[in-house]
């Protein structure tokens, strides 16, 4: 039942992601690649850290968005070989920021995924007790 | 349309691999050391390099690259267990993962897109003698 869930938030994710993808890419930076995993950290936070505890959501729905749609959506081999493409070609500042930039922004978007959601967890504690 | 098709079939398998695959080897480690995305990403980023090395075609591009590796690859899950270690504070083992996915995911993508034009070098001198 899982396989299912994964198979098809999956597909929709790959589609999103090439749907921004031919939509953003600039020549010089990969923006397109760049903004889809960023964003895709700080949404993964929420869904694992926020959406599953929330009632009437089921793990396999749980599974299907984390690992299905958003595990997806963002991709590791397309910024790997666009910074190889970075350094193949001599611009090793312009590799070394893309790879840097990536890792850094990845983390503090997620950590802020994880953040948020701990408010958010919070404040519908408070809500639920008065 | 059938571009977006392509995708979808391609990240249907893709996904469908980084979940069972990552399933299994949780299954059979204990440590808390993100192995499975690790070899996801790494053997993801060198099969990216090398399609994209050989000059694949459209049809190829898109559902094996575009759909099937770039689904089966994937940052966000990494970035999670970046914060779940940093929790940990097993910052060794997060210093260790980042290097090793940043270095090794590039390195094997770098490996990947030469050994892709030497194989079109090599068929392009093979077909013109």
């Amino acid at each position: 039942m899982y396989y299912i869930y994964i198979a098809i938030f999956g597909a929709i994710g790959s589609a999103l992601r090439y749907w921004i993808s031919i939509t953003l890419e600039g020549n010089l930076f990969p923006y397109g690649t760049f903004l889809i995993n960023i964003a895709g950290s700080f949404l993964l936070a929420v869904v694992v850290t926020y959406l599953s505890t929330l009632p009437g959501i089921s793990n396999r729905l749980v599974v299907g968005l984390g690992t299905g749609l958003i595990g997806s959506f963002t991709t590791f081999s397309a910024f790997s070989v666009q910074a190889a493409d970075f350094i193949l070609n001599r611009h090793y500042v312009m590799g070394g920021a893309y790879v840097l930039i990536s890792l850094l922004c990845g983390f503090l978007s997620a950590a802020l995924g994880v953040y948020a959601s701990n408010k958010w967890i919070v404040r519908r504690g408070l809500t639920e007790n008065e | 349309m059938s571009n977006f098709l392509l995708v979808m079939a391609g990240g249907a398998i893709g996904s469908l691999c980084r979940f069972g695959l990552s399933s299994l080897m949780k299954r059979d480690t204990s440590s808390s050391f993100p192995l499975a995305t690790l070899w996801i990403n790494l053997v993801g980023s060198f099969g990216m390099g090398l399609l994209v090395g050989i000059h694949a075609n459209h049809f190829s591009q898109l559902l094996i690259g575009t759909g099937l590796i770039g689904g089966f690859t994937t940052f966000s899950t990494f970035e999670m267990e970046n914060i779940t270690l940093f929790q940990q504070r097993a910052y060794r083992k997060l210093i260790l993962y980042v290097l090793s996915s940043g270095v090794g995911g590039v390195g094997l993508a770098m490996v990947g897109l030469q050994i892709g034009n030497l194989l079109i070098y090599l068929s392009a001198s093979n077909s013109g003698l």
